[in-house]
């Protein structure tokens, strides 16, 4: 019988001693929550919270085809200018430069067989890139503290998409009307997490799992 | 000294008492006082000594500026303490006395250092010699304030930075400052209003004037401290707008960069528009002993009268050249204060409606009457009066305080810093500006002292100009609201007439030193260190560019103040490094977590921790030869290369030739620099058709591919490149067992004879997809393991849960260095630099030079020219030798002839071995070469033929 090994999210081992509740979800393990659920939704709707949302799926389109490629299963989404976004009700686009596009999807598997053939270079870096999210009413205070980008909120429009550096390390940076996430490549990601959750202390930012914030990128 | 009522304006009353240690004797305190508020209700007059003479000096400005008030609170030297807000528990003490502020022995100097040379230590102490570090030790012991914190209480302190966009920064909170918010506001501007003290409203909060005539008339009528509440109060609901108080900004930088100081917070600004209006603070008078305890401003009396309801005095003098005298005057006399009289600089005395309360109260007003002198050493005991020109004395007050209300000197620094120089405006007689850089305005007393309702119109129309980027309003003051300026110093006699106290410069050291030939304001800040101080000139600037134009014979209108420059206030070096714990980011393998589980020590490689081993390295090793062993690589670079033009990338970017290199092989390859120097080596396997996969070391991986686009972009190669490093994690199974062993989890037959020595394939593993290749740097019998890096902890489990038969061990790099070593691998970067090239490594091997063109070849033919200079050897001691430092001298007799690149303890070998660059005429295989020691001693290596194990590679085959 084949063995069936489970998929971890860089920050399950950090989560796994932070005393999460560890769940699986599409063969990932990941953290649905830390104990205390009530304190993580208070912390929600009243300060912020860091969750990770790493098993969602992220494929990206490399090349000078890429735009043609992409439009194949979201035609909408030829027509991004970079660092824009396009959302569907179960995934999204964000164009990063001219040529590249990043495919979300939360349900952990993007769907490559359109891009068969295609001459883009396409690969599926759902386990390159974690995905650490804030949501709540203090995240752009985290981010203050944590970037030296402008996040103003009538600059950096909620769908936009940036390449940045937070804390020293490069990561996509995407922005949801309520939420923002980042995908730093998932060497870093424990490093990240870290930073801005001691940054965030001061907000009260505390990590909460699944549990506090499905992964929903509506 | 607590008052708990006053005649013109209500004291507040019911804040909480808190307790803290003052030299270990506990003070009360009431909530909302700073330390010297709190300390001055309770009867301290001396707060410190000075910092040359040790003279004592009292509460002066009581605005978080001077450096009367630097005490040592937990622990941190050099604490403003008219700034700092008490907590409970703090532990406060005065520092720079001996043994204490009210007896210090090294008062000795008021007598002694005056009759020594300006910069003494410069000019004696030389001759002889030997007395010159001497002298430096107790000079250097007697200088300087405070004590650094060398027992680490602050070493876990932390620091933040903080970066805020606002479109408009406004700097100070006074009348002009909330005006000009409430217009950028207006415009729908986003804006950061910036307040040094706890709450806003600056001086407006201790003034007892009735505003009239200004444009918002809602306020008139008012007192200025109800007025400016009503200002802040309708502020609270501005969503546009955001406070930070208790915030010192410290410098302000070309394209509106402020930074400003909240606590262990660090704020970076960059604004649309920076408007500054940081108000004004008295002008500092010079006269004989002007720096007692005793002597205050008249702002810093009336802060502590309306702020902290405290009476400053019992018996006051006030010295003025404006009605504001009187006001001050108004405020002591309402909290009991007995006004012994008033000097006036003025012929005449105006017909303000103060002065005439002051006269219809009976208070002795003198004209043209100032300050010469002041009598009592630890407290003002007498004020001697005279004509302003020091001449003719005229009368002696006994009092036990002396307030100066002589005009007010704007705080010109965060304008200036080096971008602007002020000039005197021989109207409002202070330093002022008029022409701005683009996107830096200021508006109020920063232009001179006015009304409410000046302020508060100059106010709006600076924050409309900068919310419209329009240029800076002209600023305008009326005739009455001019205030003269008094001789900057009051010539009468004595040698205690301080310009700058932060400094101890006298007038009279001014003066020697001007006849020195440092007859120009900047040099004779440098030579007297005048404005060097804490406070950072904001005291003395004014009077030093007077007094230093008067002394020099130039006309008031041509002197200049020393350039300002940042910080505005001290800074804590902590607040300006921000964090250091993320500096430097921590990278990760997928597996980091099963090594922490183990107990591995780990080392840093670039920004990865790996595994340095899990116990012992040589015993690691040992296991890898005899049994079974496992070492995590996922550090390694990996890059996928597909697509048409893959073939001739791959010959122009590598020196070798691939086009033979079949489906399912592998083959070392190297890389080298347009300058033909080598740098790089790795696996490059054809995985399937037109499909490669280049491993490279850790450290180079994102400089090769940095590298490799470029080339794509640059010579459009129709090809496709994925870095896949991040996205593959990867382990190394080596040992005698190790196909045994794999054997198992594969469904592919891995026998010698199908799966050979660099082969490579792609398989399975339970779920997850994998690619094994058959190569090893241990020199045993290995594979290396590609596989998604989500599954690194469950592929690292599940290997050494099914490795338990086979005895399998994970070992850490430290182990694979030494097992590398007896196969006398190289590792670039470490066995080789930039000068190192390939013929001279000895892997020319890889090079393919009969390619029409490829990267590095024309530097690559000149090297193959010009011949062998050095080599890389590989080297064996005796067993029992001592083992070299890597990085060592090869020396042939005293002639040096190379260095040890990697020296280790061979447990396979039983002795050390290592890797060594060696002049060629000393590198034949059996030649000797002589190691140098770091103790000195030397030891003897054998050349030998690069492997000094199993050198005919039938393990690593087998």
């Amino acid at each position: 019988m084949t063995r069936t090994l489970i998929k971890h999210s860089p920050l399950a081992a950090i989560s796994r001693d932070a005393g999460a509740r560890m769940i699986d979800i599409s063969g990932w393990q990941v953290a649905n929550h830390f104990g205390d659920l009530k304190k993580e939704k208070k912390h929600l709707n009243e300060s912020s919270v860091l969750v990770d949302w790493s098993h969602m799926g992220k494929v990206t389109l490399r090349g000078s085809e890429a735009e043609k490629e992409i439009g194949k299963k979201y035609p909408s989404a030829t027509r991004l200018a970079p660092l824009q976004s396009y959302a569907t009700q179960s995934d999204a686009v964000l164009r990063l430069t001219d040529d590249e596009f990043i495919i979300l999807d939360p349900s952990g598997e993007v769907d490559k067989k359109e891009f068969d053939g295609s001459r883009v270079s396409i690969i599926d870096h759902s386990g390159t890139y974690a995905c650490l999210v804030l949501a709540g009413p203090q995240r752009n205070e985290v981010i203050l503290r944590s970037s030296a980008m402008n996040i103003r909120r009538d600059l950096f429009i909620p769908g936009a998409v940036t390449q940045t550096t937070v804390h020293a390390i490069g990561c996509i940076y995407y922005r949801t009307e309520s939420l923002d996430l980042f995908f730093p490549v998932r060497d870093y990601a424990q490093s990240l997490y870290e930073a801005l959750l001691d940054v965030g202390r001061g907000v009260g930012l505390i990590p909460a799992g699944l549990a506090t914030l499905p992964l929903n990128l509506k | 000294m607590r008052i708990t009522s006053h005649k013109y304006f209500p004291v507040a009353t019911g804040r909480k008492e808190i307790s803290f240690t003052y030299n270990g004797k506990s003070v009360t305190a009431l909530q909302g006082d700073t330390i010297t508020s709190a300390l001055f209700a309770t009867g301290v007059k001396i707060f410190s000594r000075s910092f040359k003479y040790h003279r004592p000096r009292g509460l002066y400005e009581n605005n978080g500026q001077g450096s009367e008030v630097l005490l040592t609170v937990n622990h941190e030297p050099n604490v403003r303490a008219d700034k700092r807000l008490v907590e409970e528990g703090l532990e406060v003490i005065t520092q720079n006395a001996w043994p204490s502020v009210d007896f210090d022995l090294m008062a000795v100097n008021d007598t002694l250092v005056p009759l020594l040379p300006n910069g003494f230590y410069y000019k004696i102490f030389h001759k002889p010699k030997w007395v010159w570090p001497i002298a430096e030790k107790q000079i250097r012991k007697a200088a300087g304030l405070g004590k650094i914190d060398v027992a680490g209480h602050h070493v876990d302190t932390r620091y933040e930075k903080i970066y805020r966009f606002p479109d408009i920064c406004i700097v100070g909170s006074g009348p002009a400052g909330l005006a000009a918010t409430r217009a950028a506001l207006a415009e729908n501007k986003q804006v950061l209003l910036i307040e040094e003290e706890p709450e806003l409203g600056g001086h407006s909060r201790h003034t007892l004037s009735s505003v009239e005539g200004c444009s918002d008339q809602t306020h008139n009528g008012k007192p200025e401290y109800e007025a400016i509440q009503e200002i802040i109060d309708a502020l609270s609901y501005e969503k546009n707008l955001e406070v930070l108080v208790n915030t010192t900004v410290f410098a302000v930088y070309e394209d509106n960069l402020v930074t400003a100081q909240n606590g262990r917070n660090m704020y970076k600004i960059r604004a649309g528009a920076v408007v500054v209006a940081a108000g004004a603070t008295d002008r500092h008078l010079v006269f004989n002993n002007n720096d007692r305890p005793g002597i205050m401003t008249a702002r810093g009396a009336e802060k502590l009268i309306m702020q902290y309801a405290i009476k400053p005095a019992d018996q006051a003098v006030i010295v003025t050249s404006h009605d504001g005298g009187y006001h001050t005057a108004k405020l002591l006399e309402g909290a009991g204060t007995e006004i012994v009289a008033i000097l006036d600089g003025r012929d005449q005395l105006s017909g303000h409606y103060l002065v005439t309360e002051c006269q219809e109260k009976g208070i002795p007003i003198y004209s043209n009457e100032t300050v010469h002198n002041v009598i009592g050493k630890k407290q003002i005991k007498q004020v001697v009066a005279g004509d302003p020109t020091g001449k003719n004395k005229t009368r002696t007050f006994d009092c036990d305080s002396l307030i100066i209300a002589a005009g007010f000197k704007p705080q010109l620094q965060l304008l200036s810093m080096g971008r602007a120089k002020p000039f005197w405006d021989c109207q409002r007689n202070i330093y002022r500006f008029d022409t701005l850089p683009q996107g830096l305005y200021c508006a109020g007393e920063i232009n001179g002292y006015a009304s409410f309702a000046s302020l508060y119109r100059e106010g709006w129309e600076t924050g409309k100009a900068a919310a419209n980027g329009r240029p800076q309003p002209v600023s305008r003051r009326d005739e009455n609201e001019n205030i003269m300026a008094l001789p900057t110093d009051i010539a009468s006699g004595g040698k205690r007439h301080f310009i700058c106290k932060c400094m101890d410069v006298t007038r009279k050291e001014m003066c020697d030193s001007i006849a020195e030939g440092f007859d120009q304001v900047e040099t004779l800040k440098r030579y007297t260190s005048m404005g060097m101080g804490p406070c950072q000139g904001k005291s003395c600037y004014e009077a030093v560019a007077r007094l230093a134009a008067e002394d020099t014979g130039r006309a008031q209108e041509y002197s200049v103040p020393t350039t300002m420059r940042p910080p505005y206030s001290p800074v804590p070096l902590g607040v300006l490094a921000g964090r250091s714990h993320h500096l430097v980011p921590i990278r990760r393998t997928p597996m980091h977590a099963c090594h922490e589980k183990r107990g591995a020590r780990l080392l840093n490689a670039g920004f990865w921790k790996r595994p340095y081993s899990y116990g012992n390295p040589q015993d690691e090793a040992t296991h890898v030869r005899n049994k079974l062993g496992m070492i995590d690589v996922s550090t390694l670079g990996k890059i996928e290369l597909s697509g048409p033009d893959v073939l001739d990338f791959l010959h122009f970017m590598l020196p070798g030739k691939y086009a033979g290199l079949q489906v399912g092989k592998t083959r070392y390859v190297t890389m080298i620099t347009e300058d033909g120097i080598f740098y790089e080596d790795g696996t490059l396997s054809h995985i399937e058709q037109d499909r490669y996969y280049l491993s490279t070391t850790t450290g180079n991986q994102d400089a090769i591919v940095s590298r490799f686009w470029w080339w794509i972009t640059t010579d459009h190669f129709n090809i496709q490149l994925k870095n896949v490093s991040s996205a593959y994690a990867a382990v190394n199974v080596a040992g005698q067992s190790a196909r045994e062993f794999l054997q198992k989890l594969v469904k592919i037959d891995l026998s010698n004879d199908t799966f050979g020595y660099m082969a490579c394939r792609n398989a399975q593993i339970g779920n997850v997809p994998v690619i094994l290749f058959r190569i090893g740097f241990t020199g045993e019998l290995g594979y290396e393991i590609h596989f998604p890096a989500e599954y690194g902890e469950s592929i690292w489990e599940f290997f050494l849960e099914e490795g338990k038969p086979f005895e399998l061990k994970p070992f850490g790099v430290e182990a694979q260095r030494i097992l590398r070593l007896e196969k006398g691998h190289l590792i670039p970067g470490v066995d080789t630099d930039a000068l190192s090239n390939p013929y001279e490594a000895g892997i020319d091997f890889t090079i393919k030079d009969d390619k029409p063109d490829f990267l590095g070849k024309a530097f690559l033919d000149n090297f193959k020219t010009r011949g062998i200079e050095n080599r890389l050897i590989a080297y064996k001691l005796k067993a029992g030798d001592p083992i070299p430092n890597d990085g060592v001298a090869v020396l042939n007799g005293e002639e040096l002839i190379g260095r040890v690149t990697s020296s280790r303890m061979s447990p396979t070998v039983g002795c050390g071995i290592g890797l060594a660059w060696v002049a060629k005429d000393y590198s034949d295989v059996g030649s000797r070469i002589q190691i140098r020691l770091a103790d000195g001693r030397d030891v003897f290596g054998d050349v030998i033929d690069r492997a000094a194990y199993d050198p005919e590679g039938e393990r690593l085959k087998a």
